[in-house]
């Protein structure tokens, strides 16, 4: 993967749902099309929702990965539409 | 200010329907004796189950000695893979729905079988030719349900059944919440159904074996189920089933209404299952930003008792397994059951609570 350009990036780690999905949401409110979000939860339901709502919203996942720093969790990068 | 209390929960267990209620009550007095004794008051029991089963055949279109009774549907559903899986000729995997009821796919599992899991579409539904595809002539069983316990949506069986009968599978069709809704297809070979789903009472469970059906019977002990459950449980069925032809299309009509209504007044919020191809009384709502516990909740402080659908109240916060195979919104989902007695007035006023709760809740956690 290309690194996206730099972009905010959350760590909800420890909040439930529907709170990741809140707090991503809110990141992208006001933000420039095209304007890449990275947000790290460990909800096991962000793996269905974290999806589920960009595919609601029109949004892109581009990229999920396992967090690397030791303290669990799983990296979501998400792009507003164009 | 007096509410009358809307209970929107029926595929969850509903409310003991009046006639249901009589026939236990006549039944308890009359049917309490272990049918299987030699004396006169065993024999007495014995009639009232044979009625009972005679009654839920009638209703379901199959013999009376093909119907069975389980201590609940878990136990049916389990009995039902435990029937089929040793008795098949090859050792092939079982083909499942993605989105069968826990009990199914866990039986499948427990018996330690291979399984076979078809995706679904974003409403729940299988397509009926991937499913096909999956099972071949070696397949122990497919187990296809008649319609989705979350989301209502009405999965092909009859679709399916021509070509599993082509390739003699055996089908196993899961029909609670179903039963007592809508028509069943006699297309099944193994048929699960719940009586607290349609008015009857929990603690009996039904099961259903086609004769010619190759089974392995070893695991039965009918006789320990309740005659008067099963006696209620039939009266239930047959209510319901009278019912389903007078209220269906209304009743159907007022989820219509429910989820234009929802999407059109609630911003972020929609109906998820089948638009259509779905049962009468069934709609899971979703919205977005708020968690379906708090819902649940505000709406039985104004008289509305419906289900969470939310991952959020499980303990092993794991979320459903319907909705996600879906790809839908596991948090803020609310599912209803409506009963047939529902009316065009309740539905009215539920529109008139929900916009603003919905908005209070999220007014609480944005």
């Amino acid at each position: 993967m290309t690194q996206p350009e730099p972009h905010t990036l959350l760590d909800e780690r420890g909040s439930r749902c529907p709170l990741p999905i809140i707090a991503l949401s809110k990141a992208l409110a006001g933000l420039p099309a095209a304007s890449f979000v990275e947000i790290i939860a460990d909800d096991p339901a962000a793996e269905v929702d974290i999806p589920a709502w960009c595919r609601l919203k029109g949004a892109h996942l581009v990229d999920s990965f396992a967090a690397l720093d030791g303290q669990g969790g799983v990296h979501y990068i998400v792009q507003l539409p164009d | 200010m007096f509410v009358t209390r809307c209970f929107w929960d029926m595929t969850s267990r509903a409310p003991l329907g009046l006639a249901a209620k009589e026939a236990l009550l006549v039944a308890l007095d009359a049917g309490w004796a272990d049918p299987t004794r030699l004396y006169g008051e065993a024999r007495q029991s014995q009639l009232l189950l044979d009625a009972a089963k005679e009654s839920i055949a009638a209703s379901l279109g199959v013999r009376a000695d093909e119907i069975r009774f389980t201590p609940s549907v878990a136990l049916a559903r389990r009995r039902a893979v435990a029937g089929l899986i040793p008795a098949a000729r090859q050792p092939g995997p079982v083909v499942t729905s993605a989105v069968e009821h826990s009990t199914v796919l866990g039986a499948v599992q427990a018996f330690g079988h291979p399984a076979v899991a078809v995706s679904v579409d974003a409403y729940g539904r299988v397509d009926p030719d991937e499913f096909l595809a999956a099972c071949r002539p070696d397949t122990t069983a497919a187990c296809l349900q008649i319609a989705n316990q979350e989301v209502g949506t009405l999965q092909p069986v009859e679709a399916v059944a021509d070509g599993l009968a082509k390739l003699g599978v055996p089908l196993m069709c899961d029909a609670s919440p179903a039963a007592g809704y809508v028509a069943i297809p006699p297309v099944w070979s193994v048929l699960t159904a719940a009586s607290e789903t349609f008015g009857g009472p929990s603690g009996i469970g039904i099961l259903a074996v086609r004769t010619g059906v190759r089974w392995n019977p070893s695991d039965f002990a009918d006789e320990t189920v309740s005659v008067p459950l099963a006696a209620a449980a039939a009266i239930a069925l047959e209510e319901s089933t009278r019912q389903a032809v007078q209220q269906a299309v209304r009743v159907s009509e007022l989820v219509d209404l429910i989820r234009a209504r929802m999407a059109a007044e609630i911003p972020d919020c929609h109906a998820v299952g089948h638009p259509i191809q779905r049962l009468p009384h069934v709609v899971t709502l979703t919205c977005m930003y708020v968690d379906g516990e708090t819902l649940v909740r505000e709406l039985d402080r104004v008289g509305f008792s419906v289900a969470s659908g939310s991952a959020c109240v499980a303990d092993d916060l794991l979320p459903s397994h319907v909705l996600a195979a879906m790809g839908a919104l596991t948090h803020g989902n609310v599912r209803i059951g409506l009963p047939w007695s529902v009316t065009l007035h309740d539905v009215e006023r539920f529109m008139s609570e929900l916009p603003r709760i919905v908005a209070e809740a999220r007014g609480r956690l944005l």
